[in-house]
């Protein structure tokens, strides 16, 4: 029963302050855009951690090249500044401009590890030690390593929802927003991407436990 | 009514906004619905990899560092300064071409006119030098400089073959004939493709070949940040060696012998670089960092 003590709650968060916050940044963003390079300081370092948070999920926490990789997304979040006109918050932008170019480069490196033979079946964080007993890791990291996969394989508007809202963990109503598509086109976006998730995990042995608890 | 999606619910209970009817609804679909199921598997072994570590502070200010570089921020013009220039550029491209359109056809145009006065008149037995045979001489210029040899200084004979301690750097230094630039773009390429090993041998190749250039510093720091864990004693002295360089990469070279100094036991040698950096350095990323970790060994 341990999955669904998993969606239950510890304790309450404080009140959300993110509308605040975004009062806060709304006016760094327009400062940073002018040329202002203090307030992209600013910026950069409030989103910063934004970044950080989308490339782990996307490449793997324990991946080598978090580094490279959130330091290539913090470049293009930069050069995308000028596009910014306000339609999401800049929180979001950021992140999907991080989701982005973070998926850009896992694509990029599974085709060079490809082509020189040496893609690992395993993900980085696959191999590091936790906490956690290991037979209950199993199926997560494969639920896991399944969705990253599928970001990969299936076309990029379904591959963007798919990251945003199962491996992000953001609403569809909040996706809708980040990628400024009508809330219905986001629902069948996902629609699809979800069923191909299921249909992998069906066809994936070392998921039978947890798809027999189903039955 | 509209049904709310229960993979929805789920993104809202690990953010803990859940309503203890909404909580009941979505522990209901965990009974039935693999794909919430998958989900709830996911986000927890998600939000774990993506937890704030120690370091993370550093770690982000050094990449703001980096990408807030006055070399950076002045490529990153204002789109309308951009197109200006971009006018500009053509402007001048066209201004140029027609100018030498001009001149060209002057020149035929004076080729193919006959000789002004008599006195200066070949004789009459020697036939006029037909006009085509000058063109050559007219269009032969500007395509001699392609020709040029490559800027870069060629391998020293003496040296053309791989050092005993060098493996697999001889290969590659033998087919090289770029510039240092192109050198460590290669490598970066390489090492941003995962091969590391490859991208050490030309970051090696680079030192061997362009000891005086400007890519030698970067090339030191990432060359050391490679060998770190597997040659930390060589890791240091191409630390040490880019610290020396001086200039904007000697806080991050001094945080570096400052780290691999601590892993090596030469407290004497992370402290001073830690005192130095703070001294040189007391409002980049690393001296923040650099002041808490003294505190913390004075205590």
């Amino acid at each position: 029963m341990h999955w669904m003590l998993r969606a239950l709650p510890l304790r309450r968060a404080p009140a959300p302050s993110g509308s605040r916050v975004e009062e806060e940044l709304s006016p760094l963003a327009r400062a940073a855009i002018d040329g202002d390079v203090a307030a992209l300081r600013t910026l950069l370092s409030a989103v910063g951690p934004n970044i950080l948070r989308v490339v782990r999920r996307v490449i793997g926490g324990s991946h080598p090249d978090v580094e490279d990789v959130a330091q290539e997304c913090a470049v293009e979040f930069v050069s995308a500044l000028s596009r910014f006109r306000g339609e999401s918050s800049i929180r979001h932008f950021a992140a999907r401009v991080a989701l982005r170019t973070a998926m850009n480069a896992r694509r990029r490196q599974r085709a060079a590890k490809r082509n020189h033979g040496m893609l690992d079946e395993r993900d980085a964080d696959e191999t590091a030690g936790a906490d956690t007993p290991p037979d209950a890791l199993v199926a997560s990291r494969v639920c896991v390593r399944l969705a990253r996969e599928l970001c990969d394989a299936l076309p990029p508007p379904q591959a963007e929802a798919l990251a945003l809202h199962c491996v992000l963990g953001y609403t569809m109503s909040e996706v809708a927003a980040i990628c400024g598509a009508p809330l219905e086109t986001v629902r069948s976006r996902l629609r699809t991407a979800k069923a191909a998730l299921v249909a992998h995990a069906l066809a994936d042995p070392r998921l039978r436990d947890l798809v027999e608890e189903m039955a | 009514m509209s049904q709310v999606d229960p993979t929805d619910l789920l993104c809202r209970s690990r953010r803990e906004e859940l309503t203890p009817d909404e909580q009941r609804s979505l522990n209901e679909s965990l009974t039935y619905s693999l794909e919430v199921k998958l989900m709830n598997e996911m986000l927890p072994e998600l939000e774990r990899q993506s937890r704030v570590r120690s370091g993370d502070d550093l770690l982000l200010a050094r990449i703001n560092a980096r990408v807030l570089s006055p070399a950076r921020i002045s490529q990153r013009a204002p789109a309308r300064r951009r197109g200006l220039r971009i006018a500009l550029m053509a402007a001048a491209v066209v201004l140029v071409a027609g100018l030498a359109g001009a001149w060209l056809g002057a020149v035929r145009q004076k080729r193919a006119l006959p000789p002004p006065s008599s006195s200066v008149a070949p004789p009459p037995s020697a036939k006029p030098s037909p006009p085509v045979r000058l063109m050559p001489a007219i269009a032969t210029p500007p395509a001699e400089p392609s020709f040029s040899p490559v800027t870069a200084p060629a391998p020293p004979p003496a040296s053309s073959g791989a050092s005993p301690g060098r493996a697999g750097v001889g290969a590659p230094k033998a087919a090289f004939l770029g510039s240092a630039s192109e050198l460590f773009a290669r490598a970066n390429l390489r090492r941003r493709q995962g091969r590391a090993r490859e991208a050490a041998q030309l970051y090696e190749l680079l030192l061997e070949l362009f000891p005086s250039s400007r890519e030698v510093g970067p090339t030191r720091l990432a060359l050391g940040k490679y060998l770190q864990r597997a040659e930390p004693a060589r890791a240091l002295a191409l630390y040490r060696a880019a610290a020396g360089g001086g200039g904007a990469l000697r806080a991050e070279a001094l945080w570096g012998v400052s780290e691999i100094a601590a892993s090596l036991r030469e407290r004497s040698v992370s402290e001073q670089a830690l005192a130095d950096l703070l001294r040189e350095f007391p409002d980049s990323p690393y001296a923040e960092v650099a002041r808490a970790r003294r505190s913390d060994g004075a205590r």
